[in-house]
């Protein structure tokens, strides 16, 4: 009796499946280890695509979520998502040399911390601040890579011990064997633990990149940017009490910081009016308005709204609050405002 | 929501695979195949990426340190 005929008799029965059993692993060996074959081989197919599609979405997902946080700090910082393309074995050797290219391998997706460290790395590589890149010194780029790197595995709380893993395996080794680079991650450990490192430095850097782009650098663009890391230092170290004057005015980076805190018994933000006259005066492009602590907040709340209202040249771009660490260790909401001066060139 | 770059990759599974592809699997397996940066020879165990330059494949360690130099992609 055929397979068919078989069904065509007792349908699709217990008893059909009892007899297939018995066809196929006792009366014709030969098709049930066909069948066997075909299965194993489509569950062999499924579960490697399923493993694929894990491990990239594992990695896409925690990138995604960084460039969105980070983005709310700077609009456009991390101007791209990613994207894991996985390249077939059968590519031709000619199709690969044809351009330049990097491939990376990752592993199966239960080692998590080892993939995303790669992926983490070589995405911070290609897609913070590119187009400043060749107007800052090799080491501060080298830097931002690695502490970007480290800031975003560290935002994967699910997954903090990726941040371990890239500890232990590259920001340690790289920077016992580099003095510079590790004064120069130290530096920006520092201003990002005061809240100037993404919306300060990397904004001012993304807009140089985009003002100079096209530009022969001369070396000049790279000792300014070397100055500037060295006063947002210079700030972020500032101890209570002691003046350090947050003006910044070179030809390509006009900034002026301005620490906001309410004086005793005084609730009147002339004083801050005044300073930003002053420094309109002097051409500056950027002002930042930084607070810390409650009562200092809502006072500088109210020099925003002041500052809105008297200079209509400024146009008021971003304005958040943030948890930041003193040099002490604790913690305090801070808070941030930029103003544009739409007058200066 | 923000447009997409791909970042090229290779699991695992598909390495050897890809090499026999290459006609390098027997280079790799008899431990001729080093890293471009530090000199170690690559293994399945610590196999980082491979990249072209110049009509030319190199490969990386897993080493971080080591990815971290790689070439920037376009």
């Amino acid at each position: 009796m055929t397979l068919l005929s078989f069904i065509a008799t007792f349908g699709l029965t217990a008893g059909f499946f009892v007899w297939l059993i018995i066809y196929l692993f006792v009366l014709h060996q030969e098709k049930g280890g066909k069948l066997v074959g075909w299965l194993a081989g489509f569950i062999g197919w499924a579960s490697k695509k399923a493993e694929r599609v894990a491990t990239a979405n594992n990695i896409q997902s925690k990138v995604d979520s960084f460039i969105i946080s980070i983005n709310t700090e700077v609009e456009g910082l991390l101007p791209f998502g990613l994207k894991v393309k996985w390249i077939s074995p059968d590519l031709s050797k000619d199709a690969f040399v044809e351009n330049d290219r990097v491939v990376v391998m990752l592993n199966y997706h239960s080692n998590q911390d080892e993939n995303l460290a790669r992926a983490a790395m070589l995405y911070m590589n290609k897609a913070v601040i590119p187009e400043a890149r060749p107007h800052i010194h090799q080491k501060l780029g080298q830097a931002i890579d690695l502490m970007m790197t480290k800031k975003a595995l560290f935002s994967f709380i699910e997954a903090r011990s990726s941040m371990g893993h890239f500890v232990q395996t590259v920001l340690r080794p790289q920077t016992e064997k580099d003095t510079e680079l590790k004064d120069m991650c130290g530096v920006i450990d520092t201003i990002d633990e005061r809240g100037l490192f993404t919306r300060v430095l990397l904004k001012e850097l993304m807009e140089l990149g985009i003002r100079r782009a096209g530009i022969t650098e001369t070396g000049d663009t790279v000792f300014e940017t070397n100055e500037f890391i060295k006063l947002l230092k210079k700030i972020a170290e500032k101890e209570r009490g002691v003046d350090v004057d947050p003006t910044f005015i070179k030809n390509n980076i006009k900034i002026a910081i301005i620490m906001v805190a309410r004086p005793e018994n005084v609730d009147n933000p002339d004083m801050y009016l005044r300073a930003i006259e002053e420094r309109m005066k002097k051409s500056v492009q950027t002002f930042y308005l930084f607070a810390r602590g409650v009562r200092n907040i809502e006072f500088a709340k109210k020099v925003t709204i002041s500052v809105a209202e008297k200079f209509k040249e400024l146009a008021k771009g971003h304005e958040e609050e943030f948890p930041t660490k003193l040099q002490d260790g604790t913690v305090k909401n801070s808070y941030c405002a930029i103003f544009h001066n739409r007058k200066v060139v | 929501m923000l447009p997409k770059k791909d970042l090229e990759a290779v699991h695992r599974q598909d390495i050897k695979a890809l090499l026999e592809t290459w006609g390098l699997l027997a280079d790799f397996e008899a431990g001729k195949i080093k890293c471009r940066f530090c000199g170690d020879v690559i293994s399945e165990h610590n196999f980082g990426a491979i990249f072209s330059e110049n009509k030319q494949i190199f490969f990386a360690c897993s080493k971080l340190d080591c990815l971290a130099k790689l070439p920037k992609q376009k």
